[in-house]
């Protein structure tokens, strides 16, 4: 089981990094479904024993991450009419060599945290490197869909913390982050919507016409 | 403590219906005033009852948020705040009402009741609170709703200028506020006074708590120097907001100083000699720049100043006989303090009222401008010269009550022993303060309503309406019958002193000390007896002697013109000049014309200035703001990297 688990939490950094080596958004957003439906699958490889707890938990975030959400912001780009990723702030090799960093780091800090998770070590490590990254998707992109997928990552981040707490705190906590994301997409969503009509354009570094 | 309750919710909902309401105008008009009426009378039941002697039970609700208990309480400290608040609030609530009318568009005026009818709940919960939580919701509820109500008129830009500074100085205080209770409940298990009360900081804490408190509330009661906001403020409200700023909205700042005071058990001696010298400055100060305004509200307003100083010469004294074991001292200051705060409400809002009236019906706040208003308006100027008298301290009315206290404690500090004899100094401030008063109302009364009219359309005045003339007569009632019945508000005031100095009256009678009450009964008849013999006899010469028309400030030239008259300005010049450039009077001389300006120094030399640097300041990191929605995840990346970093180290270092 152990190994399942690895494999699959190696997948979803790689996910991480695809996100951030990419100009399309589209596979951006494919990558973030593939993300979405890893994260489904850990609980099951995870759990030492699958209850309907555990079950309905991989089948909720594999509907909501990989299904809905991917659905959602594929239709927005439909909507807006935009493919690709231009003139990040930070390049994309460059992006890639961030991620890169924030993986060591994230393998650096995780050892000296006192929550480590003695089931699987990398656990913790994998939810670092995934909330690090999608800090700097959110920090680097001007889109304002890359945002959203930003957001997700980091969303994702913290859905892997929680998954450490599974066997102590009942599940409420997942259902939150999965409430946690629909609000955030839904604001986000309506953001894009708007920016789109109003301004013809899903730059959000042009929302700094709003300033003052 | 339920009747309390019944009055701040009646305060509330009678505005509210107003605001709400789309009926007819005079109907919500008049639940307002019914309802600040029905909430003064229902809230001064357990106030009475508290000064009687009868405590009233406190109330504790379950905390929602951290911070200890709910707790609200009525002792006889809060009993005069609240008559105070409640009685001048409703005066000036019925007087606002017709003074609103048809001069403001119907919605606006109503919204501005409701957020009077907000703002005198918010005060009544400040001086019933007994814990650090309410009383910070309902002080920052009565800042907000004060500033609603005092930017009233915010089309014009003196007004939002105004608003302005008040909004910046009321929540510097409230930060100051902050810091009190934060400094000062650290030791203590939660935030309700009487944890307060049991855990008194030490040392530097204690120095910083004070300080803290010196600030917050100094701020909000116009001390000086942090009184620089008070003047503009009363000026820019419409009159019936100024009668109640400056009649109790202020007097929140005097309550938190005597709460603090009295929450400390025994205050350090620096604290008493700095509420003292407080006093000693705000009352000379603020009556001096009094005298060389040009605007009768702003002229008021710097009179509130000087009247705190007054109040604060009384607590000072409260404060330093605690210090110093002197019960005596303790009790009277507290009692003068309080009394003169209950005074002040009364025949404040009086003044404001009255020359709010004027100014309406004469179009024009400039004494220079004003005149012969007591023709016009014979109720207004009546009641007027009796508020000016009580200010002054003239007897038999209530000032001279509160001000023969605040100078009998005084005395009674005088003839102790030991460092708190330096404190009798201060009745020669107390004397002073008095006599420049008398200069600054006789100057007041004389120019607006004696002589000619001095401008055109000042002469089409008339009375106001009996909506506003009401609530002046109430008030003046109110000041004769304080000034009038001695034997009947010292007992209970004295009481509350020694309430507030944790002693007992009978052990200060015991000790051999004049309770002050005795002579004070005669005195007045007195006075009284004398008032109307001199009255009677005038009455009796003017119907011998033959009675000729001239000019009162004709100066014996028959011919000249209404534009002619001596000044208010001229008056008060020969006692500004000793003044120097204290008094804050710039003069501008061409060879044609020559005018005086009246400005505040303390605004214009120093908070000005230091605006305009913090603004400089402010303007240099502009560039930070951007609009580009990365860059502020950015700065917030970068902050909480900060913060995790100083965490990390910081766990190193322990």
């Amino acid at each position: 089981m152990q190994t399942t688990a690895e494999l699959l939490l190696l997948l979803v950094v790689l996910t991480d990094l695809a996100v951030l080596g990419t100009s399309r958004l589209r596979t951006c957003i494919r990558a973030v479904a593939a993300q979405g439906l890893l994260l489904g699958l850990l609980p099951l490889a995870l759990a030492s024993q699958v209850t309907v707890h555990v079950a309905g938990l991989a089948a909720g975030t594999v509907l909501v991450k990989a299904v809905v959400l991917p659905w959602f912001l594929l239709w927005a780009i439909r909507e807006a009419a935009v493919r690709r990723e231009v003139e990040p702030v930070v390049g994309f090799i460059a992006s890639l060599l961030l991620g890169a960093l924030a993986l060591a780091l994230a393998f650096a800090i995780s050892g000296r945290l006192p929550a480590s998770d003695v089931r699987e070590p990398v656990l913790i490590p994998a939810a670092l490197a995934t909330v690090m990254m999608g800090l700097i998707v959110l920090t680097t992109r001007r889109k304002a869909l890359t945002q959203v997928v930003g957001y997700l990552m980091l969303e994702n981040g913290i859905y892997l913390f929680g998954l450490t707490q599974t066997e102590s705190v009942p599940f409420l906590l997942e259902v939150g982050v999965l409430l946690d994301i629909f609000a955030g997409v839904f604001i986000m969503g309506i953001v894009v919507f708007h920016i789109n009509r109003e301004f013809d354009s899903l730059d959000s570094a042009r929302l700094s016409e709003l300033k003052d | 403590m339920s009747f309390v309750a019944w009055s701040v919710v009646l305060l509330v909902a009678s505005g509210v219906f107003g605001a709400l309401f789309r009926g007819r105008a005079s109907l919500a008009d008049a639940v307002f005033r019914a309802g600040t009426l029905v909430a003064a009378i229902v809230g001064s039941v357990p106030a009475v009852r508290v000064l009687r002697g009868t405590p009233v039970p406190d109330v504790t609700l379950p905390a929602p948020v951290p911070g200890g208990a709910w707790a609200f309480g009525l002792d006889a400290v809060s009993a005069v705040f609240l008559l105070a608040i409640l009685w001048a609030g409703a005066a000036a609530a019925w007087s606002g009402v017709a003074a609103l009318r048809g001069h403001v568009a119907p919605a606006a005026a109503r919204v501005s009741h409701a957020f009077v009818g907000a703002l005198l709940a918010a005060m009544v919960a400040v001086v019933t609170a007994r814990a650090a939580v309410p009383f910070l919701i309902a002080w920052e509820t009565m800042a907000l709703a004060s500033y609603a109500t005092i930017v009233l008129d915010h089309a014009s830009a003196d007004v939002r200028r105004a608003g302005m500074l008040y909004l910046v100085a009321t929540h510097v205080g409230t930060l100051a506020l902050f810091e009190l209770f934060a400094v000062w409940g650290a030791g203590a298990g939660d935030l309700t006074f009487a944890s307060l009360a049991a855990h008194p900081p030490g040392g530097i804490a204690r120095g910083a708590a004070l300080v803290a408190a010196l600030v917050g509330f100094g701020m909000k009661a116009g001390m000086v120097p942090l009184h620089f906001w008070l003047p503009e403020a009363h000026a820019a409200a419409p009159s019936h907001v100024s009668a109640i700023l400056s009649g109790v909205v202020i007097k929140m700042g005097v309550y938190g100083l005597v709460r603090v005071t009295v929450l400390q058990g025994a205050p350090p001696a620096w604290w008493g000699w700095t509420l003292l010298a407080a006093g000693v400055a705000s009352g000379v100060l603020g009556v001096v720049w009094a005298l060389a305004q040009h605007d009768v509200k702003r002229l008021l307003a710097f009179h509130s100043v000087e009247n705190v100083g007054i109040i604060l010469l009384g607590l000072g004294a409260g404060a330093l006989g605690v210090t110093y074991a002197h019960p005596a001292v303790a009790v009277l200051g507290f009692a003068a303090a309080a009394l003169h705060t209950l005074n002040h409400a009364l025949f404040k809002a009086l003044l404001f009222l009255g020359a709010g009236g004027v100014a309406h019906a004469a179009g024009t706040r400039e004494l220079d401008r004003l005149g012969a208003a007591a023709r016009a308006m014979p109720v207004t100027a009546g009641a007027f010269l009796v508020g000016a008298a009580a200010i002054v301290g003239l007897p038999p009315l209530n000032g001279f009550l509160s001000e023969w206290l605040t100078a009998r404690a005084l005395l009674h500090a005088g003839l102790s022993t030991g460092s708190l004899r330096l404190a009798v100094l201060a009745v020669a401030v107390l004397g002073l303060i008095g006599a420049l008063a008398l200069a600054c109302f006789a100057k007041v009364v004389g120019t607006v309503f004696l002589g000619r009219s001095r401008d055109p359309a000042a002469r089409a005045a008339h009375e106001s309406g009996i909506g506003e003339t009401l609530p002046l007569v109430a008030l003046t009632a109110a000041c004769a019958g304080i000034g009038l019945a001695p034997a009947v508000v010292l007992p209970a005031i004295l009481r509350m002193g020694a309430g507030a100095a944790g002693v007992s009256l009978g052990a200060i009678w015991a000790g051999g000390v004049d309770p002050a009450t005795a002579p004070m009964g005669l005195f007045v008849a007195v006075v009284a007896g004398l008032g109307g013999i001199v009255w009677a006899s005038r009455a009796l010469l003017r119907t011998r002697a033959a009675r000729g028309a001239h000019e009162t400030w004709g100066c014996g030239y028959a011919m000249a013109g209404a534009r002619a008259q001596y000044t208010a300005s001229s008056f008060a010049a020969p006692v500004l000049a000793s003044y120097g450039r204290v008094a804050g009077v710039h003069a501008h001389r061409t060879a044609a014309a020559f005018a005086t300006h009246a400005g505040d120094p303390v605004l214009d030399a120093c908070v000005t200035p230091a605006w305009h640097a913090v603004e400089r300041v402010a303007r240099s990191m502009r560039p930070l703001q951007r609009g580009r929605v990365w860059l502020y995840l950015m700065y917030l990346v970068a902050a909480l990297g900060a913060t995790l970093g100083y965490l990390l180290l910081a766990g190193r270092a322990a």
